[in-house]
């Protein structure tokens, strides 16, 4: 290194000069050249180390996939996340600024996704990254690359996200095959006003939920306590169910695959939920025929004081245009209700990212999903209401949720996410569910109707054990 | 300017012996056949011929989208055998004959009906008759939206007109209950053909010759009467055709069923088609799946028989 420092490089120069021999003064400019070029090296690495403590979101520095165009499988291209997302990595967006990757978002119809993910991971080649509802990945999952030594690397900290998150997006031998890119907890929305004219707490349990809401119809009879959906359609139905059992203590399986649901806190906790439209009429009539966007369409136009959803239907009832004007401004929210005595075990659903084993792109799709399943990118987006159709408060690690700014942007709702998904579960991970689900969604609905719950509870796990059997889960 | 018309010998094999020198022509043209009609015959063979063939072949196999993409091993006829076994798919069976009584007789009733009142070519009436056509023109899956909405029991108009007819309905969750839903996506339907029904009822009504009414007439016959032994009669071949073209697409309904009740309440209106699709679809159990097409195959093409043989009989 010394024969590099120009302090001594011009005394060397004069020796060379006051000596005769030709040989003497190649060699001395040969050296010299050396130095130099070890000076132009060495200085080369000083901005690249620079960089690469700059590129933001654990991405890597000098762009080493530059010009990948990535396939990325997924639908829903209208959710507000996920649109500033497609700009945030089309061409010419940040992601390509940073990485020279741009993405392609295959927009694919919500019905026939898991048929096209299923088809894709052993089959196909098109795609290079995917997402998907947690509960049809068990199906998938062993064509999915393990990302455990990626996020090692990249010292990514999974404590960041829930731990129902991360389970969901794991296979049965502990392998992280997905990062959390979008996920919600369900959240009890509620009517400020109702509430505070009436004097009402906000309900903690289901029992407060069927207390006050008898209240708040002797007070009007026109307004539904609480709006709900019993509607077979696309296991809607279970949302709330799922949270009235787990909360009571009882399960949907047990760790072998057998339903348990039909267990005495089981019968309990489905007894109280379809008491809500039976007996204590707390909720509309017709919630028999209604799927999410009846049931919330309800809570916007001001005919139920409360409704159990997703927490990223806060958007929508604080749009001007989306809401009726008693109720804009007037949502409250808080974690969906748990059980009397019981835990409250809230339901998450999380939208698992992960990379096709076929892919000839790893390495680059994983730089994207680094990107949008960080806390700054989703930050970003959290945060960003200038487009109000494109105004989404989704977001998936828990720094995130209690950003200052994020909650500022949202009027604090990440903050009451992130409190419900400390305890949060998601659905079981099997991959005969989609069936199981349809068995569960229509006994719900019978039950809701007028059948007696005991008898169809134990005709649904009679059903749902010989869907395990026939999936091979046990004989 | 007649074209010479060729003779018997031309076309036969033998015709083809003796003028030796028309068989490269012959050759030619029978080379053109087959180019023209190649690609039609291939896209079938391709679109029809081979999902038919492939799909028969799987219903013999496990085959489970979740298990693998590919078909699994073959189980003989253990597919049929757990369809007659399974409360779904008996359950969609019975759904679907109720659906099909109902909607094929008020159809039937309706449309017959329409055209009674409407058999006299009056302006009004001509004008009216024209008017029949749209209903029927309405795409499946907008009568759903459409019908779901007026059903709806705080501002649809359908039920907010019944309930103020018959109080005791004021509030009913017409979708809600077994039966009211099933009659109410036969309803959905029945708006469309009946009217449908009713213009081919006005022409059959139109061939009847007149001097057999008349005849009646004088001898002292109420208008009831030449119904029931003159009119009824003879649009029994007429009501025979439509009503096995109504069974048949009442067979396949599925488009309102998934719009307006999802199969619900429970399954009680899910028909044998909205159960194939659950299975193929959202269980994604394809061998299960395929054995309950053919199952469909079979009952289709049993009333599809009676109908091409007598429309083939004229009679």
């Amino acid at each position: 290194m010394n024969r590099a420092d120009p302090k001594t490089t011009p005394q060397r120069t004069d020796k060379a000069t006051s000596a005769s021999s030709t040989g003497s003064l190649l060699r001395q400019r040969a050296k010299l050249a050396l130095g130099l070029a070890g000076v132009l090296v060495i200085g080369s690495l000083g901005p690249v180390a620079q960089a690469q403590g700059s590129v933001p979101y654990s991405l890597k520095s000098g762009k080493p996939y530059n010009g990948t165009k990535l396939k990325f499988l997924i639908c829903c291209a209208t959710a507000g996340q996920f649109a500033q997302m497609i700009k945030l990595t089309a061409p010419g967006g940040e992601f390509e600024k940073l990485t020279g990757i741009t993405v392609q978002w295959e927009n694919t119809p919500y019905e026939s996704l898991q048929q096209k993910i299923l088809i894709e991971a052993t089959t196909g080649s098109t795609y290079d990254a995917v997402g998907w509802v947690d509960s049809w990945g068990e199906a998938f999952k062993q064509y999915m690359v393990p990302l455990n030594d990626r996020i090692k690397a990249d010292k990514i900290n999974l404590a960041d996200y829930p731990k129902a998150y991360i389970q969901a997006s794991s296979d049965k031998d502990g392998n992280i095959v997905g990062m959390p890119f979008r996920g919600h907890p369900l959240v009890l929305f509620y009517r400020k006003d109702v509430l505070s004219g009436l004097k009402l707490p906000v309900p903690k349990t289901w029992q407060d939920v069927v207390r006050e809401s008898k209240v708040i119809q002797q007070k009007d009879p026109k307004l539904s306590g609480l709006s709900t959906m019993y509607k077979v359609s696309a296991g809607q139905n279970l949302f709330s169910w799922v949270s009235l059992l787990w909360g009571n203590g009882g399960d949907i399986l047990d760790k072998q695959g057998h339903a348990v649901f039909n267990s005495a806190k089981g019968m309990q906790a489905t007894q109280t939920y379809i008491d809500f439209i039976r007996k204590d009429k707390i909720t509309n009539p017709a919630a028999t025929t209604f799927a999410e966007p009846e049931a919330s369409t309800e809570f916007k136009q001001g005919r139920a004081a409360m409704w159990v959803g997703w927490w990223w239907y806060y958007a929508q009832f604080s749009d001007p245009k989306a809401v009726s004007a008693d109720v804009l401004n007037n949502v409250g929210f808080a974690p969906a209700p748990g059980w009397a005595g019981g835990t409250a075990a809230n339901y998450a659903l999380v939208w698992p990212l992960g990379i096709f084993k076929n892919s000839k792109n790893q390495d680059a799709a994983w730089e994207f999903i680094k990107y949008v399943s960080s806390t700054g990118v989703q930050q970003k987006v959290a945060a960003n209401r200038s487009i109000p159709a494109e105004a989404d408060n989704t977001i998936v690690t828990f720094s995130g949720m209690n950003n200052a700014k994020v909650n500022a942007a949202n009027n604090g709702i990440p903050k009451v996410g992130a409190a419900a998904l400390k305890t949060a579960r998601a659905l079981p991970q099997v991959k005969t569910w989609a069936e199981i689900q349809s068995v569960l969604e229509i006994g719900v609905n019978k039950m809701a109707s007028g059948d007696d719950v005991k008898a169809t509870l134990d005709q649904m796990a009679t059903d749902v054990d010989a869907i395990q059997k026939r999936g091979g889960l046990y004989q | 300017m007649t074209a010479p018309q060729p003779s018997v010998s031309e076309h036969g094999p033998a015709g083809l012996t003796q003028q030796p020198g028309r068989k490269p022509r012959q050759r030619r043209s029978g080379s053109l056949r087959w180019a023209l009609l190649g690609p039609a015959l291939a896209i079938i063979g391709l679109t029809v011929i081979y999902p038919l063939i492939a799909s028969f072949i799987s219903s013999f196999r496990q085959w489970r989208l979740i298990d693998s993409p590919d078909p699994g091993p073959f189980v003989g006829v253990a597919n049929y055998a757990r369809a007659f076994t399974d409360a779904g798919f008996l359950n969609s069976l019975a759904v679907s004959a109720l659906y099909i009584f109902v909607s094929v007789s008020l159809t039937l009733v309706l449309g017959l009906g329409i055209a009674l009142i409407l058999q006299k070519p009056t302006p009004l009436n001509v004008l009216t008759r024209t008017m029949l056509i749209f209903p029927f023109a309405v795409a499946p899956v907008l009568k759903g939206f459409s019908w779901r909405f007026m059903l709806n029991p705080e501002f649809g108009v359908y039920a907010k007109m019944l309930g103020a007819i018959f109080p005791p309905l004021r509030g009913y969750v017409w979708l809600g209950h077994d039966f009211s839903a099933l009659l109410a996506i036969a309803f959905s339907e029945i708006w469309g053909w009946a009217p449908l029904f009713a213009l081919m009822f006005i022409g059959a009504i139109g061939s009847i010759p007149a001097e057999s009414t008349e005849a009646a007439r004088m001898d002292g016959a109420t208008s009831f009467q030449i119904f029931r032994k003159i009119t009824l009669p003879l649009l029994a071949p007429v009501i025979y055709i439509v009503a096995l073209l109504k069974i048949i697409s009442a067979f396949k309904m599925f488009d309102q069923i998934a719009i307006m009740t999802g199969g619900g309440p429970g399954d009680s209106t899910q028909t044998l088609y909205y159960f194939v699709y659950q299975v193929a679809f959202r269980n994604l159990d394809m061998g299960y799946a395929s054995a309950l097409s053919y199952i469909l195959v079979v009952i289709m093409a049993i009333i599809s028989t009676f109908y091409v043989r007598t429309l083939l009989k004229g009679d």
